[in-house]
């Protein structure tokens, strides 16, 4: 006789739960490839308009899954040369990317660079154009363009 | 002649004393993410594990669910990772939701910390996300 007690399987489990959270806020960080272009001196009648770029960019952007991030620019003058001008309105830009669109520079209200929808990094490239003129005076011009990427 | 019978009834199998897990805290907090920053660390947590002599035993943890924010989103479990130890017991993993994936394992009473963190990325939307975790320890 055995006074074993035969097949004395015996498990024993505990469990506990865990949470995690986790609270990104809406954040953005627009990269430019390039601080500044230089369009080319040319003649006016063999290039109409002279070119510089492309300028890589690089938008990223978390915010709400519905919302739609915004990229504008703004420049803040005229080129300029001493007492000479050149109106912004003549330059102009082509994108390439997903969301990227091309404009019109202007100087007093912000233009549409880009938009999309939800969070993301999407990147792509301007390529700047001017209209090239015989009126324009000799000189150096500088004009400053400001881009807003925009997390709502 | 007297005929003495004892009456040996069968013994019980011995209750034996079960195993106990302590998780502590009970809520992992991902700070914000500043900068550029590739990824989220949280604190540590602390898994104890009680179990007498020396006893084998084996830890799982298994994502109910991928982080989730009130608003819909979701972030998929395998971005969660931690980091286990002391090494030799506790081990590193990814997350996965709906399979159990491997904590830890020894004999005896141990005590180990998980770090986790979370690969920050672009995509996430904001928001306020949660997830439940199930730390299961079984001794077979």
């Amino acid at each position: 006789m055995s006074l074993l007690a035969a097949g004395a399987a015996w498990a024993a489990t505990d469990s506990k739960n865990l949470t995690i959270n986790f609270n990104p806020a809406a954040r953005a960080k627009l990269t430019l490839g390039a601080a500044s272009i230089l369009f080319p001196d040319s003649d006016p009648d063999t290039s109409p308009t002279v070119s510089a770029g492309p300028v890589t960019v690089t938008s990223s952007v978390r915010t709400g899954g519905a919302s739609t991030p915004t990229l504008t620019v703004v420049t803040g003058g005229d080129l300029v040369s001493g007492g000479s001008t050149i109106p912004i309105g003549n330059v102009s830009w082509t994108a390439t990317g997903a969301g990227y669109v091309g404009g019109t520079m202007n100087k007093t209200t912000a233009q549409s660079a880009g938009s999309w929808t939800g969070s993301g990094s999407r990147s792509g490239s301007f390529t700047y154009t001017l209209v090239n003129s015989w009126d324009y005076a000799i000189g150096n011009y500088t004009a400053t363009a400001t881009y807003t990427l925009t997390a709502p | 002649m007297l005929l003495v019978v004892m009456g040996l009834a069968p013994r019980a199998a011995a209750q034996l004393p079960g195993v106990q897990l302590i998780v502590t805290p009970p809520t992992v907090n991902f700070p914000r993410i500043t900068g550029n920053m590739p990824v989220a660390v949280a604190a540590p947590v602390t898994v104890q594990v009680v179990a007498p002599g020396q006893r084998p035993w084996r830890l799982m943890v298994t994502a109910l669910g991928p982080l989730q924010s009130g608003e819909g989103a979701q972030i998929p479990s395998q971005q969660v990772s931690w980091q286990g130890g002391p090494s030799g017991v506790f081990v590193n993993g990814v997350l996965s939701m709906g399979q159990p994936q491997l904590v830890a394992r020894g004999q005896g009473s141990k005590v180990g910390l998980l770090r986790f963190t979370l690969k920050n990325r672009w995509e996430f939307a904001e928001g306020n996300y949660s997830q439940r975790l199930l730390f299961t320890l079984s001794s077979p």
